[in-house]
């Protein structure tokens, strides 16, 4: 059952050589062909890949079987492979149907097992075992065994961090072993379904390294029922996930976590209107309740210390509609499905000759509510936690700690003459993160219970008594990231007649996004008073040297490389711990002079005396606005991402971003199509990125419009013959998150390069 | 190096067999969009069919949809046939059936929800229409849509019909859509 993979692919590779050499002299009754894939991209940010994927197909009667070779070096994303990637030989009979090798099932609507090899997002759940299928008139049996290795890329696992994140570092191993009983009663289908999956979990070692490893079982048990009817339709699937930590873990391990069980609902129902006005319209609604862990807030996506959630073999349905709108895609959030739930509606219909309208509502958040905890105000920074006493909610939470989500979405789309149209609009509402922060220490007040010496004997403190300063400041600051955008996405399609045809397409978002705060100040912030004025400094006096307002800096900081594209998007905050977009003393930097401080070359006046110019007297800033606050609450909702330049290049903060997105391609059927896309964005964010007008395109078109920000691509695609493409990219593209499957991983911006892609059948 | 040789020799001997053998499609199990299965030999059993991949998120396959049900109820005194899968993921596979039926299209649809069909077939893009004839081999193979590519699509399926002697008027694709007045899909095994 578990295979040895490098004696796996020896020996299939002997058994397909033997098996094709001898089946060679038949090969008049085989059919045999296959496919190849080229891909190939190069970059100035040195986004580079070079990748050659072959798959061959060979049956014979109820017989098939298919190799897929890899031979990268190195792929767009993943693991560098150079040989035999898949392989399955599959028998189909009457009734019975059986596969070895690497297999991929889903049951159901996938809350127990739904497995693929996506590899936009490098995620490949199949396994490599058996599988045994037997079909009758009224049922349909399937059993599954084998081991699927599941490889990751996770910044909660410290070994082998890839800094472009293309390459995984977390591997981990299931051993699969299940079945599905599935029946057919008229317009009814009903299943019951189990799977077990004994997994071996990599987890950080003590100092932070890998190498340590847990087992851990997860069981997975469920049904499910549907109904097929003239005019409604309806799916239900219930899932029961239970974990364990079995006794061959160090004790330290299983008590130091204990794994939640949970279960996961997805329901569905379509009702298709039959009567007038309605007719020929139809409402879709969807429901989740994904509940299989419980974890707060900030560790989300931490499937590395979080056993119980690594069922990477479950991928239930999104409950999100999928948009062909590059920007609107953009927003799609990242679904958990280990803690979510949700619902979307949807109706469609005909409207006259006008063609076909849309309105889509999606709303999801997590299950339930969380707060921060902690034993006293003493250790408040050190020592919190989240604690979460809710029951799992079944409807979609508001609170933003549940991080909401919702999106309402509308289109018509149809044909005018031989025009095709689509106009849509989009508006978004998402909470992404959410942190509550603590911030305790000495006041230096003398505050009620303290005790004092009472010099002169008459209970009460005065000025001038000495005192015991107990830690009497808990500061607290609860903030979130959020996105509110307005989207309006549209294409029109001519056809122009003879095979030509004309493409416009042109995407509008108006976004804000950003990070609202809510401070609690019990005193006013602290700071180390280097003059003794009594007052804060905002910054020791230096010599200006070029006059440019800013004291310059002189050793390399995360900004420079976050510049060159070394730092993943979704990693920035780890660098730019204050979310400010640039440098600031205290944030990662490369120590030159190995000093532990950030030195300048310019003269400045030593306030402290010690030698080096300093950004600021110490300040606690809880209220992050760089300045000393005076205790009391307060409340930002406008700190955004988004800058802009001035004339001189320095930042501005812009409260909204406007993008825009313009595609104009023509194309000639059935031979080629051309495309120019302009995407283009009013503001940065998180500074402003390095400009790089060199390609001949972008110089071409600098001529007619300010290149300032924007992203500039021509893509032509050429069917050389009915069996062979090619597509062929040329210019710069803007990174982002994509997401398929639910599954989100962020692309590098790719700057100024070409990509070329082959794809061949034989 | 060993290694590296076999897989050389692998391929040479698949191109050297595929090159004296016509290529045909398995005869592959098929979920339907009412939750059966069928196998895709069952919809050869009276002539010739296309068989198209498509998914709701797909622009180019959406609009070669309408021309596909022409296709299917045109030539259906033929024995033709029109079969479609579904390849969208099961995060849109519930609006499949809502897309179908709004838009009235009278063809047979599969679902495959985690690509497997799609990849014995060697789809690569999407939309991938295919000709196949009765016998199950692949008379026609076309990749993307443009508008205009219907009627290359049409020529490559009269072609055949014509091949097999089978008769059929000519297909129109100026005049108006008529609204369908069938009550259910054609998705019965």
């Amino acid at each position: 059952m578990i295979f040895n993979r490098t004696f796996n692919k020896k020996l299939l590779l002997n058994i397909g050589l033997i098996f094709q050499s001898g089946i060679t002299p038949i090969y008049s009754q085989l059919s045999a062909g296959g496919d190849a894939i080229l891909k190939f991209g190069e970059s100035k940010n040195n986004f580079n890949y070079s990748e050659v994927l072959l798959n061959m197909n060979i049956h014979h009667n109820d017989i098939s079987t298919w190799f897929q070779f890899e031979y990268s070096e190195p792929p767009e994303i993943g693991m560098n492979v150079n040989g035999l990637r898949k392989f399955r030989m599959d028998y189909l009979g009457e009734n019975l149907e059986l596969s070895v090798g690497d297999i991929y099932k889903i049951w159901g609507r996938g809350l127990i097992l739904n497995q693929f090899d996506d590899q936009s997002v490098d995620l490949d759940n199949g396994y490599r075992g058996l599988s045994f299928g037997y079909l009758k008139d009224h049922y349909n049996i399937n059993m599954i065994a084998g081991m699927s290795h599941i490889s990751r890329v996770s910044s909660d696992y410290w070994q082998n961090i890839d800094q472009e994140a293309r390459r995984p570092n977390h591997h981990s191993d299931h051993s699969l072993f299940g079945g599905d009983l599935e029946f057919f009663t008229g317009p009814f289908t009903y299943a019951f379904s189990s799977l077990q999956s004994r997994e071996n979990h990599p987890i950080n070692g003590t100092f932070g390294a890998g190498g340590d490893s847990v087992s851990v079982v997860h069981r997975v048990h469920g049904f499910r029922g549907g109904y097929d009817g003239a005019s409604l339709s309806a799916f239900l699937e219930f899932a029961d996930k239970k974990t364990e930590l079995p006794e061959v873990n160090a004790e330290s391990v299983i008590k130091g976590f204990k794994p939640h069980d949970g279960f996961t609902i997805f329901g569905n129902l379509n009702y298709y209107f039959g009567f007038p006005p309605l007719d020929g319209w139809s409402m879709t609604m969807e429901y989740k309740n994904y509940n299989t862990t419980q974890i707060n807030p900030i560790d989300r996506n931490n499937y590395v210390t979080n056993y119980d959630m690594n069922l990477i073999f479950t991928q239930p349905p999104t409950v999100l509609r999928e948009h062909s709108s590059v920007l609107l895609a953009r927003l799609i959030p990242q679904v958990s499905f280990s803690d979510e739930v949700g619902y979307q509606a949807s109706l469609v219909g005909p409207v006259g000759d006008l063609g076909y309208f849309t309105l889509n509502y999606q709303k999801a958040s997590r299950t339930s509510l969380w707060e921060k905890a902690f034993h006293d105000s003493v250790n408040a920074s050190l020592d919190n936690w989240w604690t979460s006493d809710s029951t799992p909610s079944w409807s979609p939470l508001t609170e933003k700690v549940a991080l909401p989500y919702d999106e309402l979405y509308v289109e018509m789309e149809g044909y005018i003459n031989n025009v095709r149209y689509q106009l849509g609009a989009g508006w978004t509402n998402k909470i992404s993160e959410y942190h509550m922060l603590y911030n305790s220490g000495q006041n230096g007040l003398w505050d009620a219970d303290e005790p004092f010496v009472d010099l002169d004997s008459n209970g009460v403190w005065e000025s001038g008594e000495s005192f015991t300063d107990y830690y009497s400041i808990v500061n607290e600051r609860v903030e979130y990231k959020y996105a509110n955008a307005f989207t309006i996405p549209s294409l029109l399609n001519f056809n122009l007649g003879n095979g030509w045809s004309l493409d416009l397409k042109y995407e509008f978002q108006k976004i804000k996004s950003g990070t609202h705060f809510v401070s609690t100040l019990s005193s006013d912030e602290i700071f180390t008073d280097l003059d003794g004025d009594g007052i804060w400094d905002a910054a020791e006096v230096f010599s200006d040297i070029n006059e440019n307002g800013i004291w310059d800096e002189g050793e390399t900081t995360w900004y420079d490389w976050w510049l060159l594209g070394w730092i993943p998007e979704d990693q920035l905050p780890n660098y730019d711990t204050n979310g400010n977009g640039e440098y600031d003393a205290g944030e990662y930097f490369v120590d030159a002079d190995a000093d532990g401080e950030w030195d300048a070359p310019e003269p400045f006046t030593d306030l402290d005396a010690d030698g080096e110019w300093d950004d600021a007297e110490d300040l606690s800033d809880l209220t992050l606005d760089d300045e000393w606050t005076e205790g009391g609450v307060y409340v930002d909702s406008s700190k955004s991402n988004y800058y802009s330049l001035d004339d001189n290049d320095q930042k501005l903060k812009q409260e909204f971003q406007n993008n825009h997105m313009f595609s104009i391609g023509v194309g000639k059927s059935p031979l080629w199509s051309l495309a120019l896309t302009i995407e283009s964005s009013s503001t940065y964010e998180y500074g402003p990125q390095p400009t790089s007008i060199t390609n001949p395109l972008e110089k071409l078109l600098s001529n007619m419009v300010d290149m300032e920000n924007k992203w500039v691509a021509l893509e032509l695609m050429v069917n050389i013959n009915a069996n062979t493409r090619l597509d062929l990219m040329y210019g710069t593209l803007r990174g982002g998150i994509i997401c398929s499957n639910g599954i989100c991983r962020y692309v590098s911006p790719f700057d100024d390069g070409f990509k070329l892609s082959l794809t061949s059948i034989f | 190096m060993k290694m590296r040789i076999k897989p050389i020799l692998i391929l040479t001997l698949c191109l050297f067999s595929f090159g004296l053998s016509q290529e045909k499609v398995p005869n592959l199990r098929l979920k339907m969009l009412n939750g059966k299965y069928a196998k895709l030999y069952d919809f050869l059993k009276d002539g010739p069919m296309i068989l198209d991949f498509w998914a709701t998120w797909c622009e180019p396959c959406k609009k070669q949809m309408k021309f596909l049900n022409k296709f299917h109820n045109h030539f259906e005194d033929t024995g033709f046939k029109v079969l479609t899968i579904n390849t969208d993921t099961p995060k849109s596979i519930s609006k499949v059936k809502s897309y179908i039926r709004t838009k009235g299209f009278d063809f047979n649809v599969a679902v495959d929800p985690n690509s497997q069909v799609k990849n014995k077939l060697k789809i690569k893009l999407m939309p991938t229409t295919l000709i196949i004839d009765t016998d199950g081999s692949i008379v026609y193979r076309h990749q993307g849509y443009l508008p205009g590519d219907e009627r290359d699509v049409m020529h490559a399926l009269t072609d055949l019909l014509d091949k097999k002697g089978l008769k059929y008027s000519e297909l129109n694709f100026e005049v108006k859509k008529t609204k369908s007045k069938k009550e259910a899909m054609k998705v019965d095994f």
